[in-house]
């Protein structure tokens, strides 16, 4: 039943690509949290993991951002390209089926590398002695997963539209734009003119995967959370589910 | 076993298949036949759902299934032959007791039966012989075969057109799109000459003193085409 998804996530786990990436990401991780690259905010240097992960999270769910576009992106129309969908076409499968198979993997294999990242950050706060952190870490995932699983979506449904170079800009902008929500939300009040005017359609267009992200790492930290926040990113990942549902391809 | 009559299709204002009509006999061996862009391979999709016509009507013949191999098959590398079948099959709905059983004989017969070679190291003749063992996966009644010696050598292309023949002799129906003139007049019953989309001349084996091949450049107009 399942056919299709197991054979392109074996696909996608054999890129190596995103184990560069991912490796880089966890470098980056470990220095920020091992103090060999002290953070600070206003001059005063962040040393509490307590007030360092919201950042190492932060910096997690933007790579893992990165790779769920490269992951997802054209990898639908590359089935097209080189015709594996006649294959499958021709057995019955309908096209929704296809595409949801292939969006799935995409989005599996996306939070799989984000999973090692993220991992690696609850191993660390285990090591710290942050027992709550890592009890809290695999619900928490599930809030933390969702702007992932939505932007890996998100991509699936573009690529099947627009061409890769369009889809893969698009995607990018929308991550970027989602997860600096605060920073455009600053500048926004910084600027007049039409570029206040863009920014403010960009704040609205855009969703708010800052905000769901963030609230991950409250949850993390046992803080209450602000479910409007989790929804916001559950509707994200709709929203992703729903293009590859419904865009279709004229012919296989 | 199946009858196309007035298939239409355009592209972004092309007509690339025009008032097309035939009928494939229940086991006989059809060809298509025509230069390139003549509209064989779009005559294909249609024929097997891929794309959708603008006019006409396509008649399959109650409860037959379809077996296809596309001219350039492409496998997941990582895949041995019996994975892809495996793969293909499941997807077919064919149960996994049925697969067991049917899988060794489709290898046997495209001489794949080394099971843990990976297609990333298949030659192109070993990925036609696959592409066809899949199309042969659930027994079909009607095979649609896609250039199946394209890219092959001189001894791969007479290894496929074997089986070709072997399988006709059991009763498969099978169309067959080729550019290989000789092949076709080896295994094919039946065919038809396509220029611009249309049919030019209706080709039937024993009817003209004149090879396949001469036939095929009068109506093409040789070098013209």
């Amino acid at each position: 039943m399942m056919g299709v998804m197991k054979n392109a996530l074996r696909e996608r786990i054999r890129r190596k690509d995103i184990y560069v990436v991912m490796v880089i990401g966890l470098l980056i991780v470990l220095l920020c949290m091992s103090g060999t690259v002290t953070l600070s905010i206003d001059g005063i240097p962040i040393t509490e993991i307590r007030r360092l992960l919201p950042f190492v999270l932060n910096v997690v769910f933007v790579t893992g951002g990165g790779m769920a576009v490269a992951l997802s992106l054209s990898t639908i129309p590359k089935e097209y390209e080189r015709k594996t969908s006649h294959l499958v076409w021709i057995r019955g499968i309908s096209q929704w089926n296809y595409h949801g198979q292939l969006a799935l993997a995409n989005a599996v294999s996306s939070l799989a590398a984000v999973f090692v990242l993220y991992a690696g950050v609850m191993i660390y706060a285990g090591v710290k002695g942050e027992t709550g952190v890592l009890l809290r870490s695999v619900p928490g995932f599930l809030i933390y997963g969702c702007g992932t699983a939505g932007i890996s979506f998100f991509t699936s449904g573009l690529s099947l539209v627009l061409p890769g170079m369009a889809a893969g800009a698009l995607a990018t902008g929308v991550m970027l734009a989602g997860v600096l929500k605060p920073v455009l939300r600053t500048l926004s009040g910084m600027v007049s003119g039409a570029s206040r005017g863009i920014l403010k359609g960009i704040l609205v267009l855009t969703p708010d995967l800052y905000e769901t992200e963030a609230q991950a790492g409250e949850f993390l930290l046992g803080n209450p959370v602000d479910v409007h926040s989790i929804l916001g990113g559950l509707l994200f990942l709709y929203l992703g589910v729903m293009m590859v549902f419904l865009f279709r391809r004229k012919e296989a | 076993m199946l009858i196309c009559e007035h298939l239409k299709k355009t592209y972004q204002k092309k007509c690339v298949v025009d008032d097309l009509s035939f009928s494939v006999r229940k086991g006989e061996a059809f060809a298509l036949l025509g230069s390139n862009g003549a509209g064989k391979t779009t005559t294909i999709k249609m024929v097997l759902n891929l794309i959708p016509r603008d006019a006409g009507t396509i008649e399959i013949g109650e409860n037959v299934r379809i077996g296809y191999s596309p001219e350039t098959p492409y496998f997941h590398p990582f895949l041995t032959g019996r994975e892809v079948l495996e793969f293909y099959g499941g997807l077919q709905g064919i149960s996994k007791e049925e697969l067991r059983r049917e899988i060794p004989g489709l290898l046997r017969r495209a001489g794949l039966e080394e099971s843990s070679t990976k297609v990333k190291h298949y030659s192109k003749g070993m990925l036609q012989r696959l592409a066809l063992s899949q199309a042969l996966l659930g027994d079909p009644g009607l095979l649609i075969l896609d250039e199946p010696t394209a890219g092959l050598d001189a001894m791969g292309r007479l290894e496929m057109m074997h089986t070709i023949q072997a399988l006709k002799k059991e009763g498969k129906t099978i169309l067959i799109n080729s550019h290989i003139l000789n092949d076709i007049e080896r295994v094919c019953d039946r065919g038809m000459i396509m220029k611009k989309g249309c049919m030019v001349y209706e080709w039937e084996k024993g009817e003209n003193e004149k090879s396949l091949e001469e036939i095929f450049v009068e109506q093409i107009g040789g070098m013209e085409s």
